[in-house]
């Protein structure tokens, strides 16, 4: 068999194995990521004006903010946990994972059959979406697919405003934040109003480590997941205030709120039945309540941070496209490993043969400058000369 | 001492060599196995990174891991067709003093710790105090789609929640939670 056809037959199989199981872990890929971020483009137009997408060029980030949830694997990297600083089952974190070529690479077979990037360019595996990946294909390659790169960093960013995905909780079997959540679509959702009627602008920091780990921190501290609801590992939420409410039943229902005010559990009093211990009752916390005003809370803060922050990373994708422009750091990072020392050799040789070109064309500048019959003189001289040289030494001998 | 020669070195050898290569393999094949657990809570506890797994093949094996789950999941068809007839079943099982057939309407991943707490709130007598609770119920709503919500009210407020999860691969309704 030849190499080709075995590389076309694994890459089959692994598209096979794709099935996006882990999807389940996050907001939906076909409905709520590219709502947020529709969202996130609207609010990054409306306050940088200067940079204005043509409807091609958004189609493109919001195909990437679906994109990155397939294959599955790519799903077990999109969890970030900023009090410990790791990922889900000590996996890379998406922090990182936004951030490596090289971690994105090793999901390109014929990338990785070829030795990656020990034997060709570090931006060349196709399964790399990475950050410095979308700025150096916008600068030096195919402007949309440094955009459509740059959406699957979007898709990673909207995950750090998921609770489970901050607190490690992979939730396997599902969650029914989730399933509340895939009600907003593109045409649903409508963050970007809400958050320009108040005056909100997006954050701006000059790293994307900041993003992932203020977004982070703010859904971790603020929010609980289904398995992690006042758990020793995490020290915050806390319920800071409770009050009863009157639902849609008829009848006062008890929720906890957090310091934002937001509702973050309900609580029944004396509520646990434990068969184990029998009557020693005590309160519970159910994640969740009969008229969604605890996920519709979550939703309503988290996804205006999601966007806030998203327009922030878009700002920073166009500034470091602006800064790459002028230090061509990544584009030397690019010529890194055997490619990057056959580069350079293949430049130093460039070089040699320019020098020696250069020293050759100077050599014929001036030997066509020269008279032939001058030439012809000069040589006589030099023979005369000689001779004359010789006859003395011969006399000097004889002496 | 009686010499090896080179020949019979070799034999040697190549015995050890295939040796090791069966137990690696053992060791791989064993890597690849993982069980399916969970804690108290119904969690799933996700398989350990075998010291001689790469990242990639670690990731692999928790794809698997919870493709298993979903299997596992896609097969639990114990249940009734409404929320109302799979609690009413479950209220049935426990007034016959069957713990092990009502901890079947919970949810796959929740059965066995439910099957240990019953037989225990059987023994202790808690099982009647519950179900006088369960009387109380008189409201129940869908709150999201496929989850069920069953509310007990005293004096106007509401004190206990039963919920419920619908399987779509199986189309029962199962008991979530106490």
């Amino acid at each position: 068999m030849e190499n080709g056809e075995l590389i076309k037959k694994l890459v089959l199989l692994t598209g096979m194995l794709g099935i996006p199981v882990f999807s389940l872990w996050a907001y939906d890929a076909e409905t709520t990521h590219p709502a947020l971020t529709q969202e996130i483009i609207q609010l990054f137009e409306h306050q940088f004006p200067h940079y204005q997408l043509t409807e091609t060029e958004k189609a493109v980030l919001e195909q990437g903010s679906q994109e990155e949830d397939s294959p599955n694997l790519r799903c077990l990297a999109h969890f970030y946990d900023p009090i410990y600083e790791e990922g889900l089952f000590n996996n890379i974190s998406a922090k990182h994972w936004a951030q490596s070529p090289q971690a994105q690479g090793l999901l390109d077979i014929k990338y990785n059959f070829l030795l990656g990037n020990f034997s060709q360019e570090l931006f060349k595996a196709k399964t790399d979406f990475s950050f410095g990946r979308a700025v150096y294909e916008y600068v030096y390659g195919d402007k949309l697919r440094g955009l459509e790169s740059l959406g699957h960093i979007l898709h990673l960013i909207e995950d750090m405003a998921v609770p489970p995905h901050t607190r490690n909780d992979s939730h396997a079997l599902g969650s029914p934040y989730e399933e509340y959540a895939k009600r907003w679509t593109k045409d649903t959702i409508s963050v970007t109003e809400k958050l320009l009627a108040e005056e909100k602008m997006a954050y701006l920091y000059d790293n994307l480590d900041d993003y992932f780990y203020h977004l982070a921190l703010f859904t971790n501290q603020n929010f609980f997941s289904e398995d992690t609801i006042l758990v020793e590992k995490y020290l915050e939420p806390i319920i800071s205030y409770e009050k009863k409410e009157t639902l849609s039943d008829g009848v006062e229902h008890t929720f906890g709120f957090n310091k934002i005010n937001s509702r973050l559990i309900e609580i029944e009093k004396n509520g646990e039945f434990d068969f184990l211990k029998r009557l020693e009752k005590q309160d519970i916390f159910i994640f969740g309540d009969i008229d969604n005003l605890i996920f519709t809370d979550y939703w309503s803060a988290l996804s205006k941070e999601a966007v806030l922050y998203g327009a922030g990373v878009m700002k920073l994708f166009f500034d470091k496209v602006e800064e790459e422009q002028q230090t061509l750091v990544l584009y030397n990072k690019n010529k890194s490993g055997v490619g990057g020392v056959a580069a350079k050799v293949m430049e130093g040789i460039k070089k040699t043969l320019a020098v020696v070109s250069s020293l050759t064309e100077k050599v014929q500048k001036s030997v066509s400058k020269i008279n032939s019959q001058d030439l012809m003189a000069n040589l006589n001289q030099s023979e005369k000369m000689k001779r004359k040289g010789r006859r003395k030494e011969k006399q000097r001998k004889r002496k | 001492m009686k010499r090896l020669n080179i020949k019979q070195s070799k034999k040697y050898l190549v015995g050890i060599l295939v040796l090791l290569v069966l137990v690696g393999m053992g060791v791989i094949w064993q890597g690849k196995k993982f069980e399916i657990r969970f804690d108290e809570r119904g969690v799933a506890l996700a398989p350990e990174k075998m010291w001689y797994e790469s990242q990639q093949q670690y990731m692999e094996k928790l794809v698997d891991w919870q493709e298993e789950l979903l299997e596992r999941q896609s097969q639990d068809n114990f249940g009734g067709a409404t929320p109302e007839e799979t609690l009413n079943a479950f209220i049935e099982a426990l007034k016959q003093g069957n713990t092990e057939l009502a901890s079947r309407y919970f949810v796959f991943n929740k059965q066995e710790q439910m099957a240990k707490e019953l037989a225990i709130g059987k023994e202790n007598g808690s099982i009647q105090d519950f179900l006088t609770y369960v009387e109380k119920i008189d409201r129940g709503k869908e709150y999201i789609k496929n989850h069920y919500r069953f509310t007990v009210v005293e004096k106007g407020e509401a004190v206990m929640s039963f919920d419920l999860k619908f399987n779509e691969d199986t189309q029962v309704w199962k008991m979530e939670s106490l």
